[in-house]
């Protein structure tokens, strides 16, 4: 099967295009604005408490505990810490430990906070030096600042989306030949970097961080618990509510009594009450189970150390990580015409495909992740108002052309995602091409190679001829020369074969003018059945033909 | 045919003059406005109208005045080049300006405030005055074809083809006479022979 | 009027590359030029936009107002002279009185077999 993409022409948008579009983009403009002005006055408060004074003090009290009476929905586990300071000779007592009070979803996280202000030491506190009165232990991050630039890309796209509809019309190309266009580099390389920290980010606190927990817990040591309560804790959610395991243990080491609340390394909740709620019957109260003890940390232990279906969410963050690489990959390739010659190597020369297929399927996984990301948001909405039955027929055809340019994309990246299935190819050739020599050709297909019915290899020479006039650029292409050196159906011979490719003397080597150009290529088509076919091309430079050894030549008589 | 002997081959068509509606009396006219303009306005028109053609026009207008001109090319998907102060004896030439955003046409307009004169090309009025409309017509293409390949005939389906821009449709003519023998190039401008070019 | 003009020895038109073009440039010049530049050049024509490039340069300051100058160049391998469906290249040698810019030029062929080689748009199949 052949799929084609072409690129057409597009109109510029009209006034009631522009009025729609601009209200597309206004929603994310005004979220992003939103959201980054409620952000900024709390990064603004947190650093607020920079300039605030350090005292010395002394920590009276210091626990973490349970709050019981707090509602299922609430993290129940709260750190409290009573401390002592001075101010003008004044002894003042304070029990707030950060600027607004915090819970902790596990004891282990109470546990610790508590665990660096332990009683009878002596420590510092921050406190506010126009209310004395007030003080905190620990200060907020500062890294919280960082979160504004997700507000930020909200901005920049509802933003850029106005400005885009608003700016200047690009009239479109017209006529039968190529216009030669070169691809935002700058816009592409910046949003693969925004892929690339978002995936960085995520794989970091969803994949490494557990692996190298479920590693080390190896070596814990297995010690008794006692378990003190154990639920199902319930988290609200938009599509309904999740689920988690919250169970309070505890346990000895060296005479010392700990408690702690991690069932595994990989928390979070998910649907599925059922299983949960067989965990919780399982290590109900009052029981006594093994749990695992970090020798050089007792303070840190785990119930179950087994890794859990949950660590595949892990792999999630590789998707964000592949996209965004392969995007500043693809945006860095030069977009200008290639040297006159580049350098070429004298022996064996493995041939690059133009395109590489993971480039193609990553860049269009992104483009579609991205698009039907943000039309998601509102075609969920759209269909919850068609359930209630509240449907605005105006909302719905506004959305449609967003959800079919949505659904295409799927199918591209699906097209995409099916040719990385296809078998490879590697071609190498014994030496450069030369003109008037034969140079022996080497392919070598891995992977699915059964369900290649034809296979057949060309060597094509191109003219390529941009004009350029006024403010556009076309390119024309005309072959000059086509020859097939492999025409097979019999699949045992699709797997590696090896061919002479005879160059004929009285043709033109590859050479770039400026604006136009001689170039060589290796066509390689598989056709696959109910399959995307492999469909492949390999630029080959094609040298001038090898210099005569007699240095002297003798005159031409024409 | 050899593309170099083609008759629309591109350094031929660079060699095209503009040719006003009006014929001479219109090109003096013209060139009065611009004199009288202080060499300020815009050219104004659709793609292939003309309107490189008539500004590299007034570029060797203004060399044979005299004046030192700098002329600026913005293509579209390269970046704008960079645009160095003028002096005040210097006459700006900009081809292209169309491609400007509104913030990018301000600065150039703020950078090249002392300049002596500024002639643009645009696709819409409105930037600067309007100095001249270039405009096309079927008989002007068949005019320019027949200076550049005499006896052929038969064109305008070419004009309606590429609605007025000339340059692609002299751009099609290249691939109409240079893909045939001779004897076909006076039959070669035909609606027929426009659609297996186009196929 | 100045008159400026390129020969090529014994009127060849056919070169092969890597060989010596030897030829004379003649000038009578109606004002005296600042220099005269005897350039070995390669040029396209066609569909696409015109490409020269400048191989080789012999340069004449403060030239006589008339005389004729030898020159010679060693000719690369490539490009060669071809013309196909959307190209022609074509090599000349050519001399351009400075800064006025009035030249004069003489073509030939370079390529191994000295006549220019013709691409057809037409498939080659030699299998």
């Amino acid at each position: 099967m052949r799929f084609r993409t072409n690129a057409n022409p597009k109109k510029p948008p009209g006034l009631p295009a522009k009025l729609g579009g601009s209200l597309f983009f206004g929603v994310f403009l005004a979220a992003g604005l939103f959201f980054a002005g409620l952000l900024f006055l709390h990064v603004k408060q947190i650093a607020g408490t920079y300039r605030w004074d350090k005292i010395p003090c002394f920590i009276l009290s210091s626990e973490a505990d349970v709050d019981e009476k707090a509602d299922s929905e609430k993290d129940r586990y709260f750190v409290r810490i009573r401390y002592r300071y001075e101010i003008d000779g004044r002894a003042l007592e304070s029990d707030r430990v950060t600027s607004s009070p915090r819970s902790y979803d596990t004891f282990d996280k109470a546990s610790a906070v508590a665990a660096r202000f332990p009683p009878d030491s002596r420590a510092v506190c921050h406190v506010d030096p126009a209310n004395p009165g007030t003080a905190i232990l620990v200060r907020d991050s500062l890294g919280q600042a960082l979160f504004l630039l997700l507000p930020l890309v909200f901005i920049a796209v509802g933003g850029g989306g106005i400005y885009s509809m608003w700016s200047r019309p690009r009239t479109p190309a017209t006529g039968g030949t190529v216009k030669s266009t070169a691809p935002p580099r700058q816009v592409g390389a910046w949003f693969g970097w925004i892929f690339v920290a978002v995936g960085g980010v995520l794989f970091y606190f969803l994949t490494l961080g557990p692996i190298t927990n479920l590693i080390a817990a190896r070596s814990w040591d297995e010690v008794p618990c006692r378990i003190l309560s154990s639920r199902v804790q319930t988290h609200d959610g938009d599509d309904g509510d999740t689920y988690s395991v919250d169970i309070l243990y505890s346990y000895q080491v060296n005479g010392q009594i700990y408690r702690s609340s991690r069932y595994r390394f990989l928390g979070g909740s998910s649907s599925g009450y059922a299983g949960k709620r067989d965990i919780v019957e399982r290590y109900g109260p009052g029981t006594t189970h093994t749990c695992f003890v970090d020798p050089a940390h007792p303070e840190k232990a785990v119930l179950d150390r087994s890794a859990g279906w949950i660590l595949l969410l892990g792999l999630i963050p590789l998707v964000f990580l592949g996209v965004g690489l392969a995007v500043v990959v693809a945006s860095r390739k030069s977009a200008g015409p290639p040297p006159t010659r580049a350098p070429i190597a004298s022996g064996p020369t493995s041939l690059e495909p133009k395109t590489s297929r993971l480039v193609r399927f990553f860049g269009t996984l992104g483009v579609a992740i991205f698009w039907n990301g943000i039309v998601s948001v509102f075609a969920h909405n759209l269909w919850s108002d068609y359930t209630h039955g509240r449907l605005s027929v105006f909302e719905a055809l506004f959305l449609s052309p967003f959800l079919l340019i949505g659904a295409g994309l799927i199918v591209f990246t699906g097209i995409a995602f099916l040719q990385l299935f296809n078998a490879r190819v590697t071609l190498e050739l014994d030496r450069p091409l030369r003109l008037g020599d034969a140079t022996e050709l080497r392919w070598t297909f891995r992977g699915q190679t059964h369900n290649l019915r034809r296979l057949r290899i060309e060597l094509v020479g191109l003219e390529q001829a941009s004009y350029r006039q006024g403010t556009s650029t076309r390119t024309a292409r005309r072959e000059f020369f086509r020859q097939a050196l492999v025409q097979a159906d019999d699949s045992r011979a699709f797997v590696t074969g090896r061919i002479e490719v005879p160059v004929p003397g009285d043709t033109v080597s590859s050479f770039d003018f400026g604006s136009n150009r001689i170039v060589w290529e290796l066509r390689l088509r598989g056709v696959v059945q109910w399959w995307p076919d492999v469909d492949e091309a390999f630029v080959v430079p094609v040298l001038p033909a090898a210099p005569r050894a007699d240095a002297i030549l003798p005159p031409m008589t024409l | 045919m050899r593309p170099a002997d083609n008759p629309f081959a591109t350094h031929r068509l660079d060699q095209l003059p503009y040719r006003f509606p009006g014929g001479e009396r219109e090109r003096a006219d013209f060139y009065s406005v611009l004199e009288a303009s202080g060499y300020f306005g815009a050219l104004v028109g659709p793609r292939g109208h003309g309107k490189s053609t008539l500004l590299r026009e007034i570029e060797r207008h203004c060399r044979e005045q005299g004046f030192p001109v700098r002329r600026f090319q913005l293509r579209e998907s390269e970046p704008p080049p960079s645009f160095p102060a003028p002096t005040a004896e210097e006459i700006l030439l900009l081809d292209g300006a169309e491609q400007f955003s509104l913030r990018q046409w301000w600065h150039f307009r703020w950078r090249m405030r002392f300049a002596r004169g500024l002639v643009i090309t645009t696709h819409r009025p409105g930037r600067l005055p309007t100095l001249h409309y270039c405009r096309t017509s079927s008989r002007l293409l068949r005019e320019l074809i027949e200076n550049l390949s005499p006896g052929s005939h038969g064109t305008h389906f070419l004009f309606e083809k590429h609605r007025g821009n000339l340059r692609e449709a002299l751009f099609e003519c290249y691939d109409l006479l240079g893909t045939r023998p001779a004897r076909e190039r006076l039959l070669a401008f035909s609606p027929e022979a426009g659609t297996r070019a186009a196929n | 009027m100045t008159q400026l003009e390129i020969g090529l020895r014994e009127n060849r038109k056919g070169y092969r590359p890597g060989e010596q073009l030897a030829g004379a440039a003649t000038w009578k010049l109606d004002r005296p030029a600042e220099a005269l530049e005897i350039r070995l050049v390669w040029l396209t024509a066609g569909k696409g936009t015109p490409d020269a490039r400048i191989v080789e340069t012999h340069r004449i300051d403060r030239p006589a107002v008339e005389a004729v100058e030898p020159f010679s160049f060693k000719l690369p391998a490539e490009p060669c002279s071809f013309s196909g469906q959307l190209i022609t290249l074509t090599w000349a040698v050519e001399i351009v009185a400075l800064p006025d810019g009035e030249n004069a030029r003489a073509e030939f062929i370079l390529s191994p077999t000295g006549r220019e080689i013709v691409l057809t748009p037409a498939p080659h199949e030699t299998r």
